[in-house]
């Protein structure tokens, strides 16, 4: 929330420096993201002045208190995906289709095999196979973020090979919009930005991080090494991209141990799926997690500690490149010694007291055995290899890559994980159930994800190739709340705004140039897609495009979630933004109404139904064509063809991944 | 009871704890150590428990004196001993010529258009934030309840509320969203867990209007196509019988059309070069004049929204940039203390002359039926400057009431000689004022129990309007709208429920 700006006509041209105080309240995140409402901070940041601050007091986490919230949160999400799945599903009603017993689905790979099997025990019946028309969208949508051409789909309708899914999910699969896509997840996922609240990265540091993450992806990078590449590495965050995830650890107006804690959460979320992390650093599990998390139930304030102290040699030495604007980089190091040291007063966190006489903390591995620094690597280094080499590091990423390609995570929120209640053979405590949807499911993948050698592609095209991931979203018969761990039906999305924006670029057969430019407002490189911006503020250089996005809800990637809140301002937008009015008409040059037009051997029906196959990505029904082509007669070819398209933009299927 | 409860709320020099989020005032707690075992039962009754406590339940009287709320939130934080609760020192610039009005003490120099106000709005002083983080302050403020309480994260802004609770009301020719949220930059508290037609309808008010109320191809092309749309597309569209989300969606459509080409919703949106100067005068930048000023405009609009009585109810304008923790008094810099003042005293002065001048629904002025309410999200630092020649945060602040009743005015509550603290709450609770007071008054102004309970939560425990409101923690500023200068009446008695709905 901009604590400057919109009164102050600030007409004297005098840079003011208006040191922002607030910091965020410790990540309130716990799961229900979707609904999170945390007003963005934008304001104007310098850190190099820490005199100016006044020192908040520690945050004692109140909200832990009231465990509810968080131990409904999975039902919750469950109820959400849910809802939105079976009303857009309603829309697509086939009156032919009927369930399926589950011992008739094919079973691909041991995805299908767990989750079938499962399904049969249980005498829970299957919504069908998607049709080609169905699948092709979906797949298109969910691993390039852009929906497919006409000739993509009539070509693969035609297709009469048996095989011809699997192969359409290798051709996606690292294509240069799969890239993209993917990039943007990460960059999602390691929170790249230029400003946060707590730390500015500036553009020089946002675009090493952008680079090096869609190098990664482009190169397949395994995901370990890139894991380790990201908490170990030193260097510029100008240069060496990866460090940019260690700058964003920095937690302000506090000791250093702040930032330390800061870090040891950031690793914890984005690698290891654990969120309690930041509960931990301020106070024991017992009496806090009690009903919310077995496994940190029984950790205590201490063991997070020993987290924090892999990162107390860690060095962020920030150089001023200029003063108006401010522009600095940093240079990420290790230092040789420094320890975390219990003896603060002050910060974002309790008081720090010795622990039975010891004044600092040793570095220590939370979960499972431990473990510790060995000889010849540094603290970061060993950190880097503990997690790595940890189940659980597996286990979060392929929930994060299911919740992307499933909708609703296998642990959800996905964020949420509780270490000791994954394993199928757990006896858990009186009350206690396993924590995933299926908890075979989760191991089995985790497991073939170490065994591929942490391939990203090879566990995308894993899910993608299943019947689970191919099954309708259509579920011809009686649904309910309680089905959703079985993912009897595929569950559909609103498509990312990035997705929307794009999708109607290349619906109606557009094309897009997005300077970007860099803090000192020198132009830097251009993208030509929403999906290939480095992050969830830009086009800077285009408002009313990156005003199109917000409006959609894409996030900050710090404070603010995506959400796939509606309003009624989306609507008016869709309706008339000029981002949509400039692409509708035969006098838009280029466009593909104009082409259509141009083609005067074209029937009525041929021009809707390519109208359809672009934007919709499949053929028109026949209640569809026989509402529609009485509007050429009526209206004129000319009228009627950029009201259909501008109709099937809007219309409500077009932003939806079903 | 309440008298030791708010003496150690408002010892600034207690120890704190460690507790910004629950904060001094009623963290959890404190609640329970002040407030014994009693209330505690209730407190952590399950929705279906309170109900044995509730049966007897009778609502509380509410005020019922409006039907609209502009609701402007200063964020970044007022200095309130530099305006609305002046103290004077060597610091204070001669130039604020500090003037008694009737015994209150106000910056003529600084607001010389509300100066000659007074009589219209009535000041509460004893307000207390119950933390310092600028993110948090505002939610808070916005949702009458801890971000980081149990229903924090879906909370519902108070404007939401408003509107939902409006909307059985709204008739078939009033168009406009029931809340309207004005230069918020998107960072408006949305609709929380309720429907979406109650998100607020976020505008950046600019003098052409809103252009998305009328389509490039022009209004008979765009409604064949519209019918188009509907006739490939009406299954979705209304009564999807499986679920909330794609009727809604088709409801913002429907919505969004009604407000296109209606003069009357334009015509909201729209003002004029004249207007703009008097709600926010001229200011030059570089060779230019500019006209008018962001919280001018948003004013105007706000105005104009109630004024058509198209359905808005609730319009929230957020007015940032009084976080001065530098050169504060800055004169050569409008985006310091004197150009915040200036805009905010043009604007508002404006708006309640306007709200005055125009004849409301009920047979009293427009201004009668609308409370219009400012703070910030907390205070500043008091005494002379710091070391920056700025003010950092800090816990005593205030909030401002007009219309809807209110009788203009007043002051509720005293402040020590330096503004830090309360040493004299001033109204019937006997205690400082937090935002979740504020909401009360809010809502009791328009007529919503504040009390009410729903039972439609995602988690079930049951959405309080202002928690703990029906167990009489926090209460409406009665204070406000009474004639007489003394309390309204006494301690509100608790209660052990509320209005229950769902």
């Amino acid at each position: 929330m901009p604590m400057t700006g919109f009164g102050g006509n600030s007409t004297t041209g005098r840079v003011k420096r208006v040191v922002m105080l607030a910091f965020v309240a410790l990540a309130v995140t716990l799961g229900l993201t979707q609904y999170g409402s945390f007003a963005a901070l934008t304001a104007n940041q310098d850190q190099d002045d820490p005199t100016t601050y006044r020192k908040p007091s520690a945050d004692d986490c109140g909200y832990l208190q009231q465990p509810d919230t968080f131990k409904q949160a999975t039902a919750r999400h469950r109820e959400m995906v849910s809802e939105m799945t079976t009303s857009v599903a309603s829309l697509l009603d086939d009156d032919n289709l009927k369930l399926v017993p589950p011992q008739d689905i094919p079973r691909k790979n041991f995805i299908d095999t767990i989750i079938f099997d499962r399904m049969g025990k249980d005498s829970i019946q299957s919504a069908p196979i998607a049709s080609d028309e169905e699948f092709i969208r979906r797949v298109y949508l969910d691993i390039t973020g852009r929906i497919p051409s006409a000739a993509d789909v009539t070509a693969f309708l035609a297709d009469k090979t048996a095989t011809k899914r699997d192969a359409l999910v290798d051709k996606l699969i690292g294509s240069p919009e799969y890239v993209d896509k993917w990039t943007m997840f990460f960059g999602d996922l390691y929170k790249n930005n230029a400003r946060s609240v707590n730390v500015q990265r500036y553009t020089g540091g946002r675009d090493a991080f952008y680079n090096y993450i869609k190098d990664a992806v482009s190169k397949n990078k395994p995901y370990n090494q890139m894991a380790k590449e990201m908490i170990a590495s030193d260097g510029d965050n100008f240069v060496q991209g990866e460090v940019n995830f260690i700058v964003g650890g920095v937690v302000p107006m506090g000791p250093q141990q702040d930032t330390m804690d800061g870090t040891a959460v950031e690793v914890s979320r984005a690698f290891l799926g654990i969120n309690t992390t930041d509960c931990l650093l301020c106070h024991d599990g017992a009496g806090h997690l009690d009903q919310v998390n077995l496994w940190g139930a029984g950790k205590t304030r201490a063991d997070a500690w020993g987290m924090s102290a892999f990162f107390a040699r860690t060095r962020r030495q920030r150089q001023n490149l200029s003063q108006q604007p401010n522009y600095a980089k940093f240079i990420v190091s290790e230092l040789p010694a420094g320890e975390y040291q219990l003896n603060t007063t002050t910060g974002n966190r309790q008081t720090r007291e010795p622990v039975n006489g010891k004044s600092t903390v040793d570095p220590k591995y939370f979960l499972g055995n431990g473990g510790s620094v060995n000889a010849g690597e540094n603290r970061r280094q060993a950190i880097a290899r503990l997690v790595t080499a940890d189940k659980q590091f597996a286990r979060a990423a392929v929930n994060y890559i299911w919740e992307k390609l499933m909708v609703e995570a296998l642990v959800s929120p996905s964020n949420a994980f509780d270490p000791a209640r994954l394993d199928p053979a757990a006896t858990l405590p009186n009350g206690w159930t396993l924590q995933a949807a299926n908890p075979q499911l989760l191991e089995s993948l985790a497991d073939e994800f170490i065994k591929q050698n942490y391939d990203l592609r090879k566990l995308i095209a894993l899910i993608a190739k299943s019947n689970t991931y191919q099954l309708s979203s259509q579920y011809p018969g009686t649904w309910s709340l309680s089905l959703v761990p079985y993912y009897a039906r595929k569950y559909i999305r609103r498509m990312d705004a990035e997705e929307i924006h794009d999708a109607i670029l290349k619906a109606t057969n557009f094309t897009a140039t997005y300077q970007m430019r860099d803090t000192l407002n020198v132009n830097t490189f251009t993208v030509n897609w929403a999906m290939q911006l480095p992050d969830t503020n830009e086009p800077r250089t285009n408002p009313q495009i990156a005003n199109f996005l917000n409006l959609f809800i894409r996030g900050d990637r710090d404070v603010k979630p995506r959400s796939l809140e509606p309003s009624i301002q989306q609507s008016l937008t869709l309706m008339n933004n000029a981002f949509v009015m400039g692409k509708i008409h035969q006098a838009n040059a280029g466009s593909a109404v104009a082409t259509l037009l141009a083609n005067t051997a074209l029937s009525d029906q041929q021009i809707v139904t390519q109208l359809f196959l672009n934007t919709l990505s499949r053929n028109p029904r026949q209640d569809e064509l026989d509402a529609l082509l009485p509007l050429f007669s009526s209206q004129g070819k000319r009228q009627a063809t950029e009201g259909i398209q501008w109709a099937l933009l809007n219309k409500m299927d077009f932003i939806f991944n079903y | 009871m309440a008298n030791k409860f708010y003496k150690e709320l408002n010892d600034t020099k207690a120890p704190r704890g460690n507790s910004p989020l629950t904060g001094p005032v009623l963290g959890r707690r404190e609640f329970f150590k002040l407030t014994g075992a009693g209330v505690t039962g209730a407190f952590l009754a399950s929705a279906a428990n309170v109900n044995a406590f509730g049966a007897t339940a009778v609502g509380p009287t509410l005020l019922n004196k409006a039907v609209n709320c502009i609701f402007v939130l200063m964020t970044g934080a007022p200095s309130h001993t530099d305006t609305f609760d002046l103290k004077v020192g060597s610091w204070t610039p001669a130039d604020f010529n500090p003037t008694s009005y009737n015994g209150v003490m106000f910056p003529q120099g600084l607001m010389p258009e509300l100066a000659k106000q007074m009589n219209k709005f009535s000041i509460v002083r004893s307000m207390r934030a119950p933390a310092l983080v600028h993110p948090l302050q505002q939610t808070w403020a916005q949702i009458a309840r801890s971000p980081s309480s149990a229903l924090g994260k879906v909370a519902p802004n108070i404007g939401s509320v408003i509107a939902s609770e409006f909307e059985s009301k709204r008739t078939a020719s009033q168009k406009l969203p029931g809340f309207m949220s004005l230069n918020t930059n998107g960072a408006v508290v949305g609709a929380g867990y309720f429907n979406g037609l109650y998100s607020p309808f976020d505008v950046a008010p600019a003098p052409a209007g809103l252009g998305s109320l009328a389509n490039a191809d022009g209004q008979a092309t765009f409604e064949a196509r519209y019918t188009a749309l509907k006739s490939i597309d009406s299954k979705l569209r209304t009564n999807s019988p499986l679920g909330d989300d794609a009727t809604t969606m088709g409801s913002f459509y429907e919505r969004g059309k009604a407000m296109m080409y209606d003069p009357a919703v334009d015509a909201v949106f729209k003002f004029t070069t004249d207007e703009q100067i008097r709600y926010g005068g001229t200011s030059m930048v570089g060779q230019n004049t500019v006209n008018g000023s962001a919280f001018g405009n948003a004013c105007i609009v706000a105005r104009n929204a109630v004024k058509s009585n198209q359905g808005c109810r609730f319009v929230q304008i957020q007015m940032g940039g009084w976080d001065h923790h530098d050169d504060i008094y800055d004169a050569a810099d409008d985006s310091r203390l004197r150009g915040q003042a200036k805009d905010f005293d043009l604007g508002m002065s404006a708006l309640l002359t306007d709200l005055a001048a125009s004849p409301g629904t009920r047979g009293g002025t427009l201004l009668d039926e609308t409370l219009v309410v400012w703070m910030g999200e907390f205070g500043r630092t008091v005494g002379p400057l710091t070391g920056q020649n700025g003010r950092d945060h800090y816990f005593q602040h205030f909030a401002c009431f007009a219309g809807g009743g209110v009788s203009g005015g007043k002051v509720i509550g005293t402040t020590s000689a330096d503004g830090g603290y309360v040493t004299d709450p001033g109204w019937s609770a006997n205690r400082p004022a937090q935002y979740e007071d504020v909401a009360a008054t809010i809502y009791s102004a328009l007529g919503i129990d504040y009390t009410t309970i729903r039972n439609d939560d995602p988690f079930g425990r049951g959405f309080e309007y202002v928690p703990f409101a029906a167990q009489g923690v926090w209460v409406p500023i009665n204070d406000l709208f009474a004639r007489s200068s003394a309390p309204a009446r006494g301690p509100i008695a608790p209660r052990d429920g509320g209005r229950r709905i769902g």
